[in-house]
């Protein structure tokens, strides 16, 4: 017993920090565009009869554009393929619940238009990591070539007309997913997360607008549409965001240097839970993989690379595990189907019991 | 009391009447008010409907206007507000915007001006667009076709056609004589 004692007091109580790569803690970002056709009644305020209309008369503007897009009603998915959509961050859940919507999703899944959600357009494009200009660019694209056919209610003061005052002018929104599970461990995210507030700022869950945040992801979107324009707008939130990023950096290398035994301990119970338990729920899920990805990132977890943790916590809900077994599941089911799947999914995925030794990455 | 003009007969009502560069309120009898504002008695006795009638009108009153209300309530689905700013496009009443806090088209932004600008100055710190534009924001294509629409109508002398698009282009906001839409906002 006194042998154990001393083993404990001569381990380093602190590490030497390791380098913490930055490009890990955005998860990938997307820019949504809100349009409206002019003298069209808007989706929430329309006839079944004139939302049709609008739905026709989009869905064939989007087809002579020619690009490579699959088109379809709403109401011919059924309510799992519904799900799965929304799972995939593709289309809201306002959206799955509406008959007389429709749905436009490129070929590579990068950019898709919704139909009849809360205005008659929602074009939304999605690009990696924090490349903000590049899914503008996208979505932008997409806009100019649907501008041509259709005529948005514009005004010179308000610019873009939407359903809701808060996306007039730009009607654009882009958001940027972040990884943020240092600086919840440190203490410090409830600081940042009102500092974002006061910054006006959005900050959401996984799945936007009055979604919770699980697995410590937050989503960060400009509050403000009006009164800048769209460069302006990005070059804002790009700045914090890497400013963000910069300090949840500082707050994973400080856990590590400062108290790497509970760093690893919350590793290896994250991991054990993953890896042993009979039933597992959705939510706890993405909070014990959310866990995982740190430590992969930070190299202390292996035989699992941070591509395969996210499309893990695409896999682990509802909708994408009864695609995984082709078969509808109760909740109950469910819980027992997503336990089995991730014990063996983990089955190779070890705790690095030696010094930290961190992917290449910069500490800035 | 009587009359304070005659002081014989019972007074029925009040009148003002300036005396001595004073204007004061006297009670006064029938005949005496008649007399001092012999046009406006003559006026109402011509429009006053006979006493039969106007007692068939109060009895059946409370019926008529229940009738009207339910009328209005089963077309529209809720209970109408009267005096109150109503999009002449989408319906929209200014308590449901209010209520929902979203407009139903882009007609409602010049409806609920008034309203939108403290609401839009308190959500973004400068209330106006800067940024992209669409390629053709003005003429709008519907009120165009709609025209186009009016004018072969009224060539074909479609007179109840014609009408309608008249009152739809009105709607919108455009005048079909001149041809020319709304002010920019």
């Amino acid at each position: 017993m006194n042998d154990l004692v001393s083993l404990i007091r001569k381990r380093p109580k602190r590490l030497s920090v390791p380098r913490i790569p930055m490009e890990d803690i955005p998860m990938g970002c997307r820019v949504r565009i809100a349009r409206n056709v002019q003298e069209h009644v808007f989706p929430d305020r329309a006839t079944p009869l004139q939302s049709t209309e609008v739905l026709n008369t989009v869905m064939n503007a989007i087809e002579s554009t020619q690009q490579k897009i699959l088109l379809a009603a709403i109401k011919d998915f059924s309510e799992q393929e519904r799900l799965n959509l929304f799972e995939a961050r593709l289309i809201s859940k306002e959206l799955a619940n509406r008959e007389t919507g429709g749905v436009a999703i490129s070929l590579d899944k990068k950019m898709v238009v919704m139909v009849n959600e809360e205005d008659h357009l929602r074009i939304q494009a999605f690009a990696q990591g924090m490349d903000i200009e590049s899914a503008w660019q996208r979505a932008n694209e997409m806009d100019a070539l649907l501008d041509e056919k259709l005529t948005y209610a514009w005004t010179p003061r308000f610019g873009y007309l939407t359903a809701c005052p808060t996306n007039l002018g730009t009607g654009m929104r882009a958001s940027v997913m972040l990884h943020l599970m240092g600086l919840r461990m440190t203490g410090d995210l409830d600081a940042v997360l009102r500092s974002l507030e006061r910054l006006r700022l959005l900050v959401r869950g996984l799945y936007g607008e009055g979604s919770e945040s699980s697995g410590h992801i937050y989503q960060i979107s400009n509050m403000e549409t009006l009164g800048m324009d769209e460069a302006t707008i990005l070059a804002r939130l790009r700045r914090i965001c890497e400013e963000v990023v910069r300090q949840e950096c500082h707050a994973r290398a400080r856990m590590i240097q400062d108290s790497p035994r509970v760093v690893q301990d919350f590793f290896m119970r994250s991991l054990c839970l993953l890896q042993n338990v009979l039933m597992m729920p959705s939510g706890e899920a993405v909070e014990l993989l959310s866990a995982l990805r740190f430590g992969v990132s930070v190299g202390m977890v292996t035989g699992l690379t941070i591509t395969d943790i996210d499309e893990l916590m695409l896999k682990v809900q509802p909708g994408h595990l009864m695609l995984e077994c082709r078969e509808i599941l109760t909740p109950e089911q469910r819980d027992e189907f997503r336990a089995i799947f991730l014990n063996l999914r983990l089955v190779k995925t070890k705790l690095k019991q030696s010094s930290f030794q961190p992917k290449q990455g910069i500490l800035r | 009391m009587k009359c304070e003009l005659c002081h014989q007969a019972d007074a029925q009502q009040a009148i003002r009447k300036t005396v001595n560069s004073e204007e004061q309120e006297l009670y006064v009898c029938k005949a005496c008010a008649v007399a001092q504002h012999p046009k406006k008695e003559k006026a109402a006795g011509h429009l006053e409907p006979p006493p039969e009638v106007l007692e068939a009108i109060k009895e059946s009153l409370p019926e008529l206007m229940g009738m009207i209300l339910g009328a209005a309530v089963e077309f529209t689905g809720r209970m109408p507000s009267f005096k109150e700013l109503i999009c002449p496009l989408c319906g929209l009443t200014r308590s449901e915007y209010k209520k929902a806090a979203r407009l139903g088209c882009a007609q409602c932004y010049e409806t609920f001006i008034k309203d939108l600008d403290g609401v839009v100055g308190e959500m973004h710190r400068v209330p106006h667009h800067l940024g992209k534009k669409p390629k053709q924001p003005h003429p709008s294509k519907y009120a165009v076709s709609l025209l186009e629409r009016l004018r072969v109508a009224e060539e074909e002398k479609r007179v109840p056609e014609a009408e309608e698009l008249r009152s739809r282009i009105r709607q919108l906001g455009w005048d079909p004589e001149t041809k020319k839409g709304p002010p920019a906002l």
